[in-house]
């Protein structure tokens, strides 16, 4: 399957689209999580933060700067929370203890202000600014656990999302390979039926689903369609059927009559103007009866390797004088192409084909035959007008509604049902000026 | 000549006994197959016309019988049948000629008559290189086409065409007759394309030659030789 084509799927856009709108939506669900955990840790934070310095202003104002020093000295030598964060600086800015080299840019010295700064080992602190008497300053804080929390939770986030994307896209993809696959045997069941298996159904599961139900609604319009066309076939085969055997008769005692009495002049005219009469309504007859046999699949498909070149130049040979005593060119550009097939029906297709142009393009012939199998009639007539062009394989079907051209309309239909015999389409098209009535090959 | 007619349909069957009647044959008609089988095997024919749906013993089944019991009578076989895979059919169980129901008597008797004329038996006769009517000459081997002292220049197909004119010399010859000889397509053409043929090649044959040989058989088809119609 091409690029382009995979895009229009939509099963392609809903196994994209839906892991997308998940991963989406879980995030919008666990951000308000996300900042009430981090107001919560900042909050805790704060509050030991307060306890510590509560403790430590205690100590300064029982035992003076001396108590404070020694009280910060212990608390880092004891260690027992090693995220602590303790300064203090005397009125010229020199350390008289605590863990920081020196005053932190960017923290203000206002007292009991709230502050956050970025140590020298690139950690996150949050300290609480004192001024003490003498001006001193003092610093008591906790390295913030927010940054590591904010990690890892992103961590977990994005892990979480990818493994929400990664589980929805597979099972996005699944379930759309899966109705991917089923559409397609529907598509194939439909093409077949629009290619003349009129007697195909379109496949059902056994889950009985939607799908199923809508295909079963279409069998029943298929079925009905088959019972229409079966009986409009019918008719025209059972009228050709049945009108042979009278007209048969018919014929039989004109012959006689002719035969027999040797008569002259007006009477012998007219009963062998009659005679041809009766000839040319059998022959459509029996066209018609082959047509309804070959639209019936009532043709095995011949296995025999023709060469389809010979044939088209065979018809060109038998054709060509025809041309030549109407004043025109039969030219035929041919290649070598072999294939399966009956030559018999493929020599009566391009007799069809080319009596068409002859009787109705009044002009130049060219038959081209690629090595494909791909053929082409031209003509360099007056084409047809282009709403007809759809039309002209149809039985019974008049491009000119005067009627004037002979025929009834069934040599094309004939050719076109030789040609899907064959697994080909016979197709026309207005060449300007001309018409081109076009076997292609399926595939 | 006595002709055996097995046809099933009575109003065929009498159509065709009388317009041979007519044309001087003997005629030994019968409507079902086991009828037909028995007298083609006990009485001598010089022809069996042959219906291909038969009661009781079908068309083909007596042919092959005959076939197989070494009696080599021509047969034409009629059918309704009319298509390529029906008529190898036909041709296949050891038919001489098979004729699409309906037909024009004509078209009948002038198989029926080609036929009876055929050359027995492997005869060489068919194998003949020269082939001489009248004034006219025709060198297979060396495909040399002569009028007198004059050289005619011909297409492949005036070539067989005049063959099969030749070989049936003085004898009535279809349209469809020479279409199936000369093109062996199993086709019905609506215009007239074998006249067209006809027509070139009369050009060629007949041009200053004091008498004519290709006639025109009007309503049948052509015949070549001396004698006009």
């Amino acid at each position: 399957m091409s690029r382009p084509q995979y895009r229009r799927s939509a099963f392609f856009r809903f196994a994209v689209a839906l892991p997308l709108l998940l991963a989406a939506l879980s995030g919008l669900l666990l951000w308000p999580i996300y900042r009430e955990a981090v107001d919560h840790i900042r909050a805790q934070v704060h509050a030991a933060i307060e306890r510590d310095s509560w403790d430590l202003e205690v100590e300064f104002h029982e035992n003076g700067i001396d108590g404070l020093i020694s009280a910060i000295e212990q608390r880092q030598a004891r260690q027992l929370d090693p995220s602590t964060v303790y300064l203090l600086i005397d009125a010229s800015g020199i350390v008289l203890a605590g863990s920081l080299a020196r005053w932190p840019a960017g923290v203000a010295r206002q007292d009991r202000a709230w502050a956050e700064f970025r140590t020298d080992q690139g950690e996150q602190a949050e300290v609480q600014v004192f001024q003490l008497f003498g001006q001193r300053w003092m610093l008591v804080g906790r390295r913030s656990p927010l940054a590591s929390f904010d990690r890892s939770l992103a961590l977990q986030l994005a892990w979480t999302v990818a493994g929400m994307f990664a589980l929805s896209a597979l099972a996005a993809a699944w379930f759309s390979a899966r109705l991917r696959r089923r559409l397609r045997g529907l598509a194939q069941d439909a093409e077949a039926i629009r290619a003349g298996d009129l007697g195909r159904r379109l496949w059902l599961s056994p889950s009985q689903d939607e799908i199923d139900d809508l295909a079963e609604r279409f069998n029943r319009t298929f079925a009905d369609l088959e019972r229409l066309v079966d009986g409009a076939r019918q008719v025209s085969s059972h009228l050709a059927h049945d009108l042979r055997r009278p007209l048969q008769a018919a014929r039989q005692h004109l012959e006689e009559l002719a035969h027999r009495s040797n008569l002259d002049g007006p009477a012998r005219h007219a009963i062998e103007a009659s005679l041809a009469e009766i000839d040319q309504l059998l022959g459509t007859f029996a066209a018609l009866l082959r047509l309804a046999r070959l639209q019936a699949g009532g043709f095995e498909r011949s296995s025999e390797w023709i060469d389809l070149d010979r044939v088209v130049a065979d018809a060109v040979e038998l054709y060509t004088p025809v041309a030549q005593a109407a004043g025109h060119q039969l030219r035929a550009a041919l290649v070598p192409c072999r294939l399966q097939g009956d030559r018999h029906l493929w020599f009566q297709l391009l007799q069809n084909l080319i009596e068409n142009a002859l009787n109705h393009g009044h002009s130049d012939i060219d038959i081209e035959l690629q090595a494909s199998g791909e053929l082409s009639v031209r003509d360099h007539g007056p084409g047809v007008p282009p709403e007809s062009l759809p039309h002209l394989g149809e039985r019974f079907y008049r491009a000119d509604p005067a009627r004037s051209a002979p025929g009834i309309g069934i040599g094309l239909a004939l050719a076109q049902a030789i040609a899907e015999h064959h697994g080909a389409s016979l197709s026309f098209e207005n060449a300007q000026p001309g018409l081109r009535a076009r076997v292609s090959p399926h595939e | 000549m006595r002709v055996l007619v097995v046809e099933d349909d009575r109003h065929t069957r009498e159509f065709i006994q009388r317009a041979l009647l007519e044309s001087g044959y003997t005629v030994d008609a019968v409507g079902n197959g086991r009828d037909g089988l028995f007298l083609a095997t006990t009485e001598p024919h010089d022809l069996i016309v042959l219906d291909r749906m038969l009661p009781q013993v079908d068309g083909l089944t007596i042919l092959r019988t005959l076939r197989a019991s070494k009696i080599t009578t021509p047969v034409l076989v009629l059918s309704a049948l009319g298509d390529v895979d029906d008529r190898v059919d036909g041709l296949r169980a050891g038919g001489d000629d098979y004729l699409v129901k309906p037909f024009a008597l004509t078209e009948l008797l002038a198989r029926i008559e080609a036929l009876l004329r055929r050359p027995r038996g492997g005869e060489l006769s068919t194998e003949t290189t020269q082939l001489r009517v009248a004034d006219l000459e025709l060198d297979r081997l060396k495909r040399v086409v002569r009028r007198g002292d004059r050289r005619i220049e011909l297409q492949p197909k005036e070539f067989q065409l005049l063959e099969y004119l030749m070989r049936h010399s003085d004898q009535v010859v279809t349209r469809t007759m020479l279409l199936e000889a000369v093109w062996d397509y199993h086709f019905d053409p609506k215009t007239n394309v074998i006249d067209v043929h006809i027509s070139n090649l009369r050009q060629k044959v007949d041009k200053d030659a004091r008498r004519a040989l290709i006639h025109t058989v009007r309503g049948v088809g052509y015949r070549l030789g001396l004698e006009a119609d």
